[in-house]
């Protein structure tokens, strides 16, 4: 029944990546319709992701508006085959995010970057249902990490911090960081692998 | 590139969570522009990581922005239908469908050598070309991105630079790089947009001129990157290669 179940969720999974990769086959023919509800799907996650990264509202739209029209100039280049757009919308945005934090002087401290400022993995809205069975999937390969190596991909993903500023959160030394960031990342790759 | 698949993957891991940093994520992000295997990785770490944003709740942006994008779109669109004198579609202009492009989302796509200007013998002023070419790159950004013709000397001496594009804005300058096959960067030299220029690679650095070496253009501060390494954002990469 379980096997049934995993079954049914990544059915929704694959009809959800293909509606979002339909919607850019669409887009990047002209229709300008589809290329309004792919921003419908995507801005508010990618609009949650720059807030939350930049603490900065009016800094976060800029961002998903740049995101949109950087996507807009290249939609023929889109490879469904390499994987899905959504994916491709969220690199895009990180790095813009990552390009303003790098270019701003900001100074870590323990309490503001401390692990209570963290998004909780163990709870996720319930408005993101849409792919919820791969949101899943990850949190549970997130949670066979030990304390330290989830922290450190965590500081790096939702605070955008280099593994400098997540040393100086977490009192740790850089080398540490670094081996917990790989060591984590090896054990995601195979963790989503199987 | 000599770094195993694993390798590969750990770099593109560390470049989608965002801990590659510094010059190491730039001297990436030129691997990108050219190297198929290294796109493909970033793909599959986009896909993984991707649902990790999902714990924060989705919240729509103002009605506003959407109307800004719409706009942009429109004025890139009339500027587009004006600069070709005529009515087109919004399909003519995102262009040709290329799928072979794969991802190019990643950055602007240069496109890798060729012979057109060796047929056309293009000017070169005070700097003369090679006497023997080993290897040729052709840098070609989007509308607007600087454009260079890279010649490499038969004993790679010399590098031979033909500019045909924007210069940098003023105060900045255009800086040659190769990327050794671990992915960091060597100076090669600083460019003038303004006329074809024979550059001589520093001690050391001519024995990484090979084909299928990946150079690139930064925009530096004059004078050239105060680090070594590119200091300014890394503008185009091309792939070294055989002349035709």
């Amino acid at each position: 029944l379980a096997r049934k179940a995993g079954d049914q969720d990544a059915e929704v999974l694959a009809d959800a990546r293909r509606e979002v990769n339909e919607l850019v086959r669409r887009s990047a023919e002209g229709d300008r319709a589809a290329f309004r509800m792919l921003y419908d799907k995507l801005a508010p996650q990618l609009f949650a992701l720059a807030s939350r990264m930049l603490r900065d509202r009016a800094a976060a739209e800029d961002v998903v508006q740049e995101t949109f029209l950087t996507v807009w100039k290249r939609l023929d280049r889109f490879d469904p085959a390499l994987g899905s757009a959504s994916g491709w919308l969220v690199v895009i945005a990180r790095n813009k995010c990552l390009d303003r934090l790098r270019s701003r002087v900001r100074t870590v401290n323990e309490e503001e970057g401390g692990l209570a400022e963290l998004p909780d993995l163990s709870q996720s809205p319930e408005s993101a249902a849409i792919s919820s069975s791969e949101a899943a999937r990850l949190r549970r390969c997130m949670e066979q990490l030990s304390a330290q190596q989830k922290e450190a991909v965590l500081h790096a993903y939702f605070n955008g911090y280099t593994q400098e500023e997540t040393a100086t959160a977490m009192q740790a030394p850089l080398g540490t960081v670094k081996s917990w960031v790989r060591r984590a990342l090896q054990h995601l790759k195979g963790c989503l692998e199987t | 590139m000599s770094d195993t698949p694993d390798d590969l993957d750990m770099l593109a891991g560390e470049y989608v969570l965002g801990t590659l940093a510094g010059g190491d994520r730039r001297a990436f992000e030129a691997r990108l522009k050219v190297d198929g295997a290294a796109r493909a990785a970033v793909a599959r770490w986009a896909d993984r990581l991707a649902p990790m944003g999902e714990v924060l709740a989705g919240e729509a942006p103002p009605e506003s922005l959407w109307r800004r994008i719409d706009a942009q779109m429109q004025a890139a669109q009339s500027r587009k239908r004006t600069h070709r004198g005529g009515a087109q579609g919004w399909r003519t202009f995102i262009g040709p469908r290329n799928r072979t492009l794969v991802w190019g989302g990643l950055g602007a796509i240069a496109a890798v050598v060729l012979a057109v200007f060796m047929v056309l013998g293009p000017w070169t002023g005070g700097a003369r070309l090679p006497r023997e070419v080993y290897a040729s790159a052709q840098f070609n950004g989007e509308a607007g991105a600087p454009r260079y013709r890279v010649l490499v000397s038969a004993d790679r001496r010399t590098v031979h630079v033909d500019p045909d594009g924007p210069a940098p804005p003023a105060g900045r300058v255009h800086e040659l790089w190769v990327l050794e096959p671990g992915g960091a960067a060597r100076s090669i030299g600083v460019l003038d947009p303004s006329r074809p220029l024979n550059l001589t690679p520093p001690e050391g650095v001519g024995a990484f001129l090979q084909r299928g070496a990946v150079v690139a253009i930064s925009l530096e501060p004059e004078g050239g990157s105060p680090l070594d390494r590119p200091s300014g954002p890394v503008l185009l990469a091309a792939t070294l290669a055989a002349p035709v």
